[in-house]
């Protein structure tokens, strides 16, 4: 993976967060997983509240983008610029974020086929700032901090997809262990039971000392 | 609710009841329940990612399940995730092309009309936000989508979608890096034309 496609996935990057994230969204109804159990003759059971439907599900951002993008061509763009500077990540993630100031929508429509972007006065547009990219266990750290969050608010295809994310960019991590041991959970959490067992399995299987063991539950039964 | 998907071409046999049916069936029951229980979200969400629209993924994840139903002796123990995946692969591919045999136009309002969830802008911003990757997605062929969301929607190694997909491993990681390819050049255009639009 390059480097430039890591900074995409990481998250690191504002219009692939958006992209990527918005796929949370995809979580079945309980009405739907009621039918289709019928439908394949097993009856009704009680129904589980889906973790991912209960958790939150605010954004954020103060980014919205709306565009019918076909294969090659984007027609419109809405931003919603905010008054206020966006609120540095926490990393432990609030049950209810705050309501976000009233924002001003500006709707833009693009032409057929998108060009590079014109070149821009400098006095009126401020070079972009690079930024800085966390090196070593740091950004493991922050990597982790990231996934914990993402669990402990109930989005459990984020916290998947950014402890692979760690597991790229750091394949001897220091962090691996935590990392393995957060995975479990989260596929636990998430109802993917099998999948925790396995996990579950494999994690013992290469941390036989780990204290984290102690935690999977019934995983290892 | 069982109603006839768009793609369905052979609803009376299929949607026939595929309850299991004496004692020698409880074992089959149980395995079936495993399954359901284990993989219904997976599928769900893999359809909805593989290109099924909001409002015909219900109905395909009840297809899924209702063809494992009927081959569950077929299928081998160890298999039943692979198997869903195979079968939710080919439902996609299915919807899909049934979606463009049909005018443009005909359906795609209706999308994401039951979303649950209460915060009027929030969801605003979140739904045009997933139309969207719907459309970066749309514009790969099937099997590199299906590589690309398995890996990095739903967090799955490169060797467990080699076994579930019954792909060599290089042709995984081949599809992948194609798949991301595509995604990038993507998002460098959706970032240009939000770029173009701030300078304006």
């Amino acid at each position: 993976m390059t480097d430039e496609f890591s900074r995409l996935i990481d998250g690191e990057d504002e219009v692939s967060k958006q992209l990527l994230s918005s796929s949370d969204v995809d979580v079945p109804s309980d009405g739907a997983r009621r039918a289709a159990r019928v439908a394949i003759g097993l009856g009704v059971a009680a129904a589980p509240v889906s973790a991912a439907a209960a958790g939150s599900m605010a954004l954020g951002t103060k980014l919205a983008i709306v565009a019918a993008l076909g294969t090659s061509v984007a027609v419109g763009v809405v931003l919603t610029k905010s008054p206020e500077p966006a609120p540095p990540p926490a990393i432990e993630v609030p049950a209810v974020e705050p309501e976000p100031e009233p924002a001003e929508v500006l709707t833009i429509e693009l032409p057929e086929t998108i060009e590079a972007p014109p070149a821009v006065e400098p006095a009126k547009r401020p070079a972009p700032v690079a930024k800085k990219r966390p090196q070593g266990l740091e950004a493991e750290v922050q990597s982790i901090d990231s996934a914990r969050a993402a669990h402990a608010a109930g989005r459990h295809d984020r916290a998947l997809r950014l402890l692979s994310t760690y597991g790229r960019r750091f394949p001897s991590g220091m962090l691996r262990e935590e990392a393995d041991a957060l995975r479990v959970g989260v596929l636990r959490d998430a109802g993917r039971t099998a999948e925790a067992k396995d996990a579950a399995r494999a994690f013992v299987a290469r941390y036989p000392e780990s204290s984290h063991a102690a935690g999977f539950g019934t995983l290892l039964e | 609710m069982i109603k006839s998907a768009p793609w369905d071409h052979s609803q009376g046999e299929v949607r026939r009841s595929v309850a299991p049916t004496g004692g020698a069936c409880k074992a089959t029951s149980a395995r079936l329940k495993d399954m359901f229980d284990q993989h219904y979200d997976l599928v769900w969400r893999s359809l909805r990612r593989f290109g099924v629209r909001t409002h015909d993924v219900d109905d395909a994840a009840q297809e899924v399940f209702i063809v494992a139903a009927r081959r569950l002796e077929d299928i081998e123990d160890g298999k039943e995730r692979a198997f869903l995946f195979s079968t939710a692969y080919r439902v996609a591919a299915d919807a899909r092309r049934a979606r463009a045999r049909r005018p443009a136009g005909s359906e795609d309002a209706l999308d994401d009309i039951t979303d649950p969830h209460p915060a009027a802008d929030v969801l605003s911003d979140r739904r045009r936000a997933r139309e969207l990757l719907d459309q970066v997605l749309d514009g790969m062929s099937d099997e590199q989508r299906a590589v690309f969301v398995l890996f990095e929607l739903e967090g799955m190694t490169m060797a467990a979608i080699a076994e579930d997909l019954d792909l060599p491993s290089g042709t995984v990681a081949s599809r992948l890096r194609r798949a991301r390819e595509h995604y990038q050049r993507q998002v460098d255009r959706l970032r240009a034309a939000l770029v173009r639009t701030e300078a304006v």
